[in-house]
């Protein structure tokens, strides 16, 4: 008589364990080290001190000059960036043409700079060019 | 007598089987969806609407300081101005990548540097928003 029942095979169980443990620190790291923005460009128009602008513009250009954030000057008068905006969009109406020379002051940061660029080209105006003279 | 086996509490048996799963699809979409970070150590400006990138590009990070590098090589005036002079020689183009940060007045003065040494045509590497 066989009384032995409690040989039954031990079934061999692999321990996930270390494989999720591992999977995790993988995830994370990818998540933490990865980045979604992508590089792009923008074309980046300047004139220097000595250079005519006339060589590089139309006859009628605006000239702005951005004395801090939110102060800006057209033509010696300063003002907000709505009505500057405003003006410009006029400006553009009346000649197609028409560009926009922006000169900085020294407490402007490239963001600033690149901000009012992108809405300058928003009113229409094609031509916006930087003077890197850095006079008003 | 009792014949009855004694009642256990059934064992709480949670399947990792879908947790596995979710986890290895999102380990697959983001090493391959994401790049890993550039180490510039730079704070990209953001522009709406820019352009792709063309290839064959100079690109000279500026970072907050006005400090240069290329290639993640900090660099000179005097080192720039001799890769300057190789890359106009192969008619290259060259991109500027500047800190957010950076003084306006820094990257216009690199720019016309640029354009004294025959780059008519400098972009800017941004981001998109």
């Amino acid at each position: 008589m066989n009384l032995d029942l409690q040989t039954t095979r031990r079934r061999s169980v692999i321990s996930l364990t270390p494989l999720i443990d591992v999977v995790f620190i993988l995830l994370l790291f990818f998540m933490l080290a990865s980045n979604f923005s992508q590089e792009r460009s923008v074309s980046w128009n300047s004139v220097g001190e000595g250079r005519n602008l006339m060589e590089d513009l139309p006859l009628e250009s605006s000239r702005i000059y951005l004395q801090a954030a939110q102060r800006y000057v057209l033509d010696g008068i300063t003002m907000s960036q709505a009505l500057l905006l405003e003006a410009l969009a006029a400006r553009h109406v009346a000649n197609p043409l028409h560009s926009v020379v922006v000169s900085v002051s020294e407490e402007i940061d490239v963001q600033t700079l690149l901000d009012l660029i992108a809405s300058i080209k928003n009113t229409g105006v094609e031509k916006v060019v930087m003077d890197a003279s850095g006079t008003p | 007598m009792n014949f009855r086996a004694p009642s256990k509490p059934a064992a709480i048996d949670i399947d990792l089987t879908p947790l596995i799963n979710i986890v290895f699809l999102m380990l697959i979409f983001f090493m391959l969806a994401g790049t890993l970070k550039p180490d510039d150590a730079i704070q990209t400006a953001e522009v709406d609407g820019a352009s792709m990138i063309e290839d064959d590009l100079l690109v000279i990070v500026m970072t907050i300081d006005g400090e240069l590098s290329v290639k993640g090589e900090n660099i000179d005036r005097q080192a720039l101005n001799l890769l300057l002079e190789a890359k106009t020689t192969l008619a290259g183009k060259v991109a500027i990548k500047p800190d957010s940060r950076l003084a306006a007045e820094q990257l216009l003065s690199l720019t016309e540097e640029l354009r004294e040494s025959g780059f008519s045509e400098v972009t800017l590497i941004v981001v998109s928003p």
